[in-house]
């Protein structure tokens, strides 16, 4: 009786994946400045958001695909490839925005081929941007000649990911903007409404006449794109382009996607919990770190924790009808 | 149960299956009540009732796919309690249904002893003797045109319905039931297989047939059964009872209901929608049709006869095969959903609840959908604007919700098939497809509807309604258009669109049935 109304409760608290996540937050904050005051201090907070960027910028695309009922595992050798051909233009004397807008250029080509796959030939995008993964893996061999790139990085790029305006990090004033874009849009666009219902029930929008392939072209472009522009942050902040620099951001920021309470079979959530997700899975990782627990422990601490909040949020996606 | 005649073939006397009181319900909607069918050791049953009869609950229950809620089951007088649909083959009942549950990709062979394949001695399958078993088979039943060895995939759709019908012989059964299952096989090859069948029921087989194929019954069964409404209502001899006799007792009494006056719609107007020669997919053969303003042009026939393709092709949400459409005289190419939107046509879809609506999403946004452009600017939608919009359909179409904001899923039937029309009241449609639109909605919201179609047809909008329930066709259309197999049976006009006429031609009574399967194979 008491349990059975002990699951009712925590079952009408998790109908929000949003405030638990936000629950979560707050309680691995605390629990991180009792463990260690140095955690609240101003440098230690610019350090953790400076980090969480990166994984918050991929963390948008990777919601708007997730949201469809989709996924990109395309990021990693997007965003590598981009970077190094960037890196590679810059240094070759072409202008600063020559060499960006090569690499955003890149990333639109990949989103559109992304979005074809699965719009168009129907496939499943776990198996097609892999794929593309995999591609983009060996032009960048093919492009670099399996050698580290040896490369300068525009001003403005060292400027975005590790400049200060008044005594405050640049790079997360321009993860803030690209956040409450992706959530205005995703509230108020009719790209938003359509991306929604494309994940809940595709048929019912095509029979509306409504053109759902846009819906695809729209969240692959923006997950490519963010991908890119992660890129660009992390070799301003890295001062440097390397093989693999993307190796980290895949699994990562959908793991953040996730712990904010988005649905992985699409149709629910949205970035105010990616949000969250992606300030959990910084601040853990920093919090294991200095507690010397090694690359194993995380792990394990990891996939406990996505294997807890998946199944939690899952009692609120039975279908009810 | 009204007049239960003497069986006109009592060969041996002995009743193999008998099911007694039978009953089942769906969400509160009775199939079955009560219902009791009794077959005949060694006799060719034919199973008979317009739409909703019961038949295909009843087949459902007796191979073990569905429980009765209840009633018993008796075979060769042992009662029986079918577990599953292997339970009942265990107790020698095999059963063809409507569609085919082959594997393409698996052999003749292979597919006909799906599940009780021959072992070897490590009990793995032995393709040798699965080879000879099939031969063995074959051989008994005289057939020699299909390889054992030939993929599923590779055959035509007639010889894939033999091969299901193989598979269920293949278990030895007492009682075989076809449940539509002769319904892609041309005339000769129905001849083959009830000569067949009469082999069999000379060695004690019982066959219960259901086909809405009225000559095929009066040429091949020895008894047939009449359901109506979920109850038996006559067992008699195959030619004791005349067409008429057997369109009454499948119909009954009728339930008066009010319409709406229909338009008066003038001969000379010009057509507003005009399909010449529609084909597309395997069940949409070859429609022409027209619809003028005001008018309301209803689709008939039995249950899976193309309506559903014709509805969704017209609608540009299944790629037709040939033929061409016009609106208001001017070709219309009409490939996608969008397109079909663009040139004025609106789809109210089989099924609200995976077809028209976003279920979880709320009122406001599935009344939304098809205008959304409009609600707001640069892609932005505007909240203003589209409460505004969203109270004003409310109030048009009497939705009962106590909020806007509550998901669709928590409405009543009704009230989420007002927000599947909702949606489309504003685009500027001029054509209105509706897809048995008052299915499993109660009474009330029912007469709201027709009014509502009455309402567009005055403001010269053409409707197309595809309806289950014959009186609606009658009360709603000005022609009636009877499908069969793809195509048009008959087109009923005025004075002539009565329940008998539609069912008549449904059945296509009276008419032999032409041979049909040179065009079935040409269209693999």
């Amino acid at each position: 009786m008491t349990t059975s109304r002990l699951a009712a409760r925590v079952g009408a608290f998790t109908k929000h994946g949003v405030a638990v996540s936000y629950g979560l937050l707050v309680v691995l904050i605390v629990a991180a400045v009792i463990y260690n005051p140095a955690f609240a201090s101003w440098g230690n907070i610019q350090a953790q958001l400076q980090i969480a960027t990166f994984i918050g910028v991929i963390a948008i695309g990777q919601t708007l695909v997730i949201l469809t009922g989709q996924i990109d595992l395309s990021v990693p050798w997007n965003l590598t490839f981009s970077s190094i051909l960037m890196a590679t233009l810059y240094g070759q004397g072409y202008g600063a925005v020559t060499a960006v807008g090569a690499a955003l250029l890149v990333g639109i080509v990949v989103g559109l081929i992304n979005a074809v796959g699965v719009a168009v030939f129907r496939l499943h995008s776990l198996v097609w941007t892999l794929g593309m993964n995999a591609l983009l893996e060996g032009l960048t061999m093919v492009y670099t000649n399996g050698q580290p790139p040896d490369s300068t990085i525009p001003g403005f790029v060292r400027f975005l990911a590790v400049g200060h305006v008044g005594g405050f990090p640049v790079a997360p004033i321009v993860w803030a903007v690209f956040a409450a874009i992706t959530i205005v849009v995703l509230a108020r666009s009719r790209f938003g409404r359509f991306l929604y219902a494309t994940g809940n029930n595709e048929p019912a929008l095509f029979l509306s006449g409504i053109d759902s392939r846009i819906v695809y072209v729209g969240a692959f472009v923006a997950s490519s794109v963010c991908a890119v522009l992660a890129g660009i942050l992390l070799t301003g902040y890295a001062s440097q382009t390397y093989l693999g620099m993307g190796n980290d951001y895949l699994l990562v920021p959908i793991a953040a996607v996730i712990i904010g309470g988005t649905n992985i079979m699409g149709g629910f959530g949205g970035y105010v919990g990616t949000i969250a997700g992606t300030l959990i899975v910084v601040l853990l990782q920093s919090i294991l770190s200095v507690a010397q627990i090694g690359q194993a422990g995380k792990n394990i601490v990891f996939g406990v924790i996505i294997i807890a909040l998946v199944l939690l949020y899952a009692r609120e996606a039975r279908p009810t009808d | 149960m009204a007049l239960q005649q003497e069986p006109a073939r009592p060969s041996g006397g002995k009743t193999l299956l008998s099911a007694r009181g039978i009953s089942k319900s769906f969400g509160g909607v009775h199939a079955l009540q009560a219902a009791n069918f009794a077959c005949e050791r060694g006799e060719i049953h034919a199973l008979l009732g317009a739409n909703g009869a019961g038949k295909s609950t009843l087949v459902k229950i007796l191979s073990g796919v569905q429980r009765p809620d209840a009633g018993t089951i008796a075979i060769a007088g042992e009662t029986v309690d079918f577990a599953g649909p292997t339970d009942a083959v265990a107790h020698g009942v095999a059963t063809v249904f409507q569609e085919l549950s082959l594997f393409p990709h698996r052999t003749v062979a292979e597919n006909i002893f799906i599940g009780h394949e021959p072992t070897g001695f490590l009990g793995q399958i032995s393709q040798s003797r699965l080879r000879a078993a099939v031969g063995d088979l074959f051989a008994s039943l005289g057939v020699d045109h299909i390889r054992p060895n030939a993929l599923v995939a590779d055959l035509s759709l007639s010889d894939r319905q033999l091969v299901e019908i193989f598979k269920a012989l293949s278990r030895k059964p007492r009682l075989l039931i076809l449940d539509e299952g002769t319904s892609a096989l041309g005339r000769k090859e129905v001849q083959r297989l009830f000569a067949l069948l009469r082999k069999l029921r000379a060695g004690g087989t019982s066959v219960i047939f259901i086909s809405h194929r009225m000559s095929e019954i009066r040429e091949f069964v020895d008894r047939m059964t009449v359901f109506r409404n979920g109850h038996h209502v006559a067992t008699v001899a195959a030619n004791a009872a005349s067409d008429a006799e057997i369109v009454e007792m499948m119909l009954g009494q009728r339930v008066e209901r009010s319409f709406p006056t229909k338009t008066v719609v003038s001969e000379a107007e010009a057509p507003l929608l005009e399909v010449a020669g529609l084909a597309a997919g395997s069940d949409l053969k070859g429609v022409s049709l027209t619809v003028r303003r005001g008018e309301v042009l209803g689709i008939a026939g039995l249950e899976g006869q193309g309506q559903g393709t014709l509805l969704l092709t017209l609608f540009g949400a299944y790629r037709r095969a040939a033929g061409t459409v016009r609106i208001d005289g001017a070709p219309a190419r009409i490939g996608t959903p969008w397109q079909a939107k663009a040139r004025g046509i609106a789809l109210i879809p089989e099924d609200r609840k995976t077809e028209g609506l976003v279920l979880p999403m709320s009122v406001r946004e599935n009344i939304t959908f098809s205008v959304l452009a409009r609600l707001g600017r640069f892609g932005f939608v505007s909240p203003a604007k589209e409460r505004r919009f969203v109270e004003s359909m409310m109030q048009r179409l009497a939705v009962k919700a106590a909020s806007m904001g509550l998901p669709a899923r928590s409405l009543s039937g009704g009230n989420q098939q007002k927000l599947v029309l909702a949606k489309w009241l504003e685009t500027g449609a001029d054509v209105f497809l509706f897809y048995d639109p008052t299915r499993g909605i109660d009474v009330g919201t029912k007469q709201a509807f027709y009014e509502l179609i009455a309402g567009l047809t005055r403001e010269g909008k053409g409707v197309v309604l595809y309806s289950t329930e014959t009186s609606e066709l009658i009360g709603l259309c000005q022609r009636v258009a009877v499908m069969d197999d793809g195509r048009i049976a008959e087109t009923l006009e005025g004075d002539a669109i009565t329940e008998e006429n539609i069912l008549a031609a449904s059945l296509r009574m009276g008419r032999a049935r032409p041979d049909e399967a040179v065009v079935v194979e040409a269209a693999q």
